[in-house]
């Protein structure tokens, strides 16, 4: 088989897409690509607005309303509002870095991939800062429950109720996040060390 | 519609050739949706970036090829997901006149898939006509490098051929 033959082939009509079809589809993206980028920012925002709403109405209570909010007592609750904004400001971050410009895509291919070695390695950083998140997030919000239930907010069957229900949402949170370091991020480092070593060999 | 916007509609309107090939020649078929719309999504993160300094193909090929390298089945799965190029592929592709010619084509994707990842590159952009300082540049090769693994690569395409049982 020569490489005459092949190049016929690749230059063929049957391996041409069909032109209609490649510009509905162009159109198609284009217009996800917007309503997308539409629905994320409008996410944001209204996650923004609920916080500030919050915020407001914790500040309102301290300065405001003596005796309101004790924070000797009831400081699980500032420290959950404090992760709260903590979990937005990763979210704004991830949504700006999306619509961002590629990086460089002038590098060649063995940077481009040392780029990503890089970015998976930051990614498994993450990952754990995330872990270490949510373990803090199981300890602010027990910290609230009793505290709500010793300044008389929460009785004993409200706490337990809303300790397991928080309790199984950090823990499927903790399982995601687990199964995106095991699952995803350290087999990608392999795979791409390996497609690197491909430019080594030979 | 904004700047970037426009150069990416204009640049699909006339290169999607070439995503939809290189998505041929790196994913299985059950992938091959994903990854065109993985490319299509890297081709848009990049048009801002682009110079000027070459032609719009040459550009294309470098963010194609750089992401196609390193892409694999189950990052399609993320959040971004779409969906949009799954329900078109069967019209994109569009069977030759001639059902043998389909077949035959069908076997070289099959046998530059069977290749390493940047060998099939390397045959790829090589059947793309890009010459070998081209494919040097991309790839960070030499010409005298690339015309050695080509060579490779070409020997490895044609054993892939030659172990298909009735080959093309």
């Amino acid at each position: 088989m020569d490489f005459e033959t092949l190049q016929q082939l690749w230059d063929g009509a049957g391996n041409r897409p069909d032109p209609e079809t490649t510009r509905q589809l162009t159109e198609t993206m284009m217009h996800d690509l917007k309503t997308r980028r539409r629905r994320l920012a409008l996410f944001v925002a209204a996650l923004a607005l609920g916080l500030t709403a919050w915020t407001g109405i914790a500040a309102y209570g301290l300065a405001m309303q003596p005796g309101g909010l004790d924070l000797s007592r009831e400081g699980g609750a500032v420290l959950l509002l404090a992760l709260s904004w903590i979990a937005l400001a990763v979210v704004e971050l991830w949504r700006r870095r999306h619509g961002a410009a590629h990086a460089d895509p002038y590098a060649t291919a063995p940077a481009t991939l040392r780029a990503l070695m890089d970015e998976n390695a930051m990614a498994r950083r993450r990952v754990k800062f995330m872990a270490v998140m949510v373990g803090l997030g199981l300890v602010a919000v027990s910290a609230t429950l009793v505290q709500a239930e010793a300044a008389g907010r929460m009785t004993w069957d409200n706490v337990a109720s809303a300790g397991l229900v928080m309790g199984l949402v950090l823990a499927l949170v903790w399982g995601a996040i687990l199964l995106n370091y095991f699952r995803r991020l350290r087999p990608e480092a392999g795979r791409l060390r390996e497609r690197l070593n491909d430019y080594d060999v030979g | 519609m904004d700047g970037r916007d426009q150069r990416f509609g204009d640049w699909m309107d006339q290169h999607l050739t070439v995503l939809v090939r290189i998505s041929r020649a790196f994913a299985a078929p059950a992938d091959q949706p994903d990854l065109l719309q993985d490319l299509m999504l890297a081709v848009w993160k990049a048009a801002p970036s682009f110079r000027g300094d070459s032609a719009p193909a040459t550009f294309i090929h470098r963010v194609a090829h750089n992401r196609a390298i390193s892409w694999r089945r189950r990052e399609s799965l993320r959040l971004w997901r779409t969906g949009v190029v799954q329900a078109e592929w069967a019209r994109l592709i569009t069977p030759a006149e001639d059902p043998a010619r389909t077949d035959q084509l069908e076997r070289l994707y099959a046998a530059i898939r069977r290749l390493r990842p940047l060998d099939r590159s390397l045959v790829v952009l090589s059947l793309e006509g890009m010459t070998h300082r081209q494919i040097g540049e991309l790839h960070g090769l030499t010409e005298g490098a690339v015309g050695v693994r080509l060579l490779r690569a070409r020997k490895a395409l044609a054993a892939a051929i030659e172990e298909d049982r009735d080959g093309l």
